[in-house]
C-alpha cells in the first residue's frame, strides 16, 4: 500500500514538472482577446471532449479487470444496473 | 405413499442442486448487463473532470460553439485522447491532443487543423466511486503566435465523485486552475466546478462553472450498448466580458480494447 503511494506521488511529480516550463512561460495569466476565439474555452474544449468530459465511457475498466474501484463512471454503471429494468432507459 | 416421499425428496435434492446455478446465473446476468452499458451521458460540458482514459482506452471528441469571435461567428476544436496505466491500481496517464480553430478560419489568423495543443491528465480513483487528477492543457502548442501567445497552457487539479440520489444519481465535480479557468487576465488560480444529474446513466443535466464561464447543458447517450455521448448547452449565461449568450454542442465517442 505503501509503495502504491509512493509511485502515485512520483506520478504526480512527474507531471506537476512537465507543466512548470509551460508555466513559467505563461508569464502574464489570462487568455483573452487577441486570436479569434481564444478566452472562451473552445480551443481547449476538443481536449475534454475527448477526454472522461464528454466522453466517459474511456474511464471504464475493461472485463478482464475485476476488483477495480472504477471511479464515478463505474459508480454510474453500478448504480443504475442495481435499479429495476422499467426504471431504466433502453434504446 | 413411499413412492410419493421419493418424489418429494427428488424434487428437494434437485431444487438445493440448481440454487447455486440459479443464483450463479443472476450473478452473470447482472454482471453480462453491467458491461453492455457503454453510453454515458456526460458529467459536464467544458470543465475537466478527475477520471479519464486507462491503457486500452482510446477517445476521440469535437466541440462547437457560437461565439462573436471570427466572420463565421462559430468555432470549434478537435480532439482524440489515449490513455496509459491503470487509475485502479496506482494511476492512468491521459495523453491528448486538439485541432483548434475548425471552422473559424474566417477573421482568425489560423485555419483548420493549423493550431494546436496537448493535454496531460495524471489521475487516480479512490474509494467510493471518487477519483482526483492534475493535469495540464494547452501544453505544446502549435500555430500562429498569435493563437501560441493567446492559449496559454492551463494547469489544474480536480476532484470527481458520484453520489446516488435515490434511484438518480449525481456525479459532482469541483478543482482549481490558471489561466483558462481563471478571470481574463488575473494571476493566480481560481476555482471550477460542475454537477450533472444523472436521470439515468443516458441522460444528464449539467450545470458547470468554468472558472470564467457559467453554462448549462442537457447530455444523451443515445444507444445503451455503443458509447456514443452528444451535450448540447448554453455558454456564458452570466453575459460576462461584454460577451452574449451562446449555443455549444459536443460529440463525443470511446473505444475500448481491454
Amino acid at each position: 500500500m505503501r509503495k502504491h503511494t509512493l509511485i502515485k506521488i512520483a506520478f504526480a511529480a512527474i507531471v506537476a514538472g512537465a507543466s512548470l516550463p509551460a508555466m513559467a512561460q505563461s508569464g502574464s495569466s489570462g487568455s483573452s482577446g487577441t486570436s479569434g476565439s481564444a478566452g472562451l474555452g473552445i480551443d481547449f474544449a476538443g481536449l475534454s471532449t475527448a477526454s472522461g468530459t464528454g466522453n466517459p465511457y474511456i474511464s471504464l475498466p475493461g472485463s478482464s479487470n475485476p476488483g477495480r474501484m472504477g471511479g464515478p463512471i463505474e459508480g454510474l454503471r453500478e448504480h443504475f444496473t442495481k435499479t429495476k429494468p422499467s426504471q431504466r432507459s433502453s434504446f | 405413499m413411499k413412492v410419493k416421499n421419493k418424489t418429494v425428496l427428488v424434487t428437494g435434492a434437485l431444487m438445493l442442486a440448481s440454487a447455486p446455478a440459479w443464483a450463479q446465473s443472476g450473478s452473470e446476468a447482472a454482471s453480462a448487463a453491467a458491461s453492455e452499458l457503454k453510453g454515458f451521458a456526460a458529467p459536464a460540458l467544458q470543465a475537466p473532470v478527475a477520471f479519464g482514459a486507462r491503457w486500452g482506452t482510446f477517445g476521440a471528441g469535437v466541440y462547437g460553439q457560437t461565439c462573436d469571435c471570427n466572420t463565421d461567428d462559430a468555432d470549434g476544436s478537435l480532439g482524440v485522447a489515449f490513455g496509459l496505466g491503470d487509475p485502479d491500481k496506482y494511476a492512468a496517464l491521459e495523453v491528448s491532443a486538439v485541432a483548434a480553430s475548425l471552422f473559424g478560419d474566417k477573421g482568425a489568423s489560423d485555419g483548420f487543423g493549423e493550431a494546436g495543443s496537448i493535454g496531460l491528465k495524471l489521475h487516480t480513483n479512490l474509494p467510493g466511486f471518487a477519483s482526483f487528477a492534475v493535469g495540464v492543457n494547452g501544453t505544446g502548442r502549435w500555430g500562429s503566435e498569435s493563437y501560441k501567445n493567446s492559449n496559454k497552457s492551463s494547469v489544474y487539479a480536480v476532484a470527481s465523485k458520484m453520489l446516488p440520489v435515490g434511484q438518480f444519481a449525481t456525479i459532482l465535480n469541483i478543482g482549481i486552475g490558471d489561466e483558462i479557468y481563471n478571470e481574463p487576465n488575473k494571476s493566480g488560480a481560481n476555482v471550477f466546478g460542475s454537477a450533472a444529474f444523472y436521470f439515468t446513466q443516458q441522460i444528464s443535466v449539467i450545470a458547470e462553472y468554468t472558472g470564467r464561464f457559467t453554462n448549462a447543458a442537457v447530455s444523451v447517450a443515445p444507444f445503451r450498448s455503443f458509447p456514443l455521448t452528444v451535450t448540447l448547452g448554453a455558454t456564458n449565461l452570466g453575459e460576462r466580458y461584454g460577451g452574449d449568450v451562446e449555443f455549444a454542442g459536443s460529440v463525443g465517442v470511446g473505444f475500448a480494447f481491454n
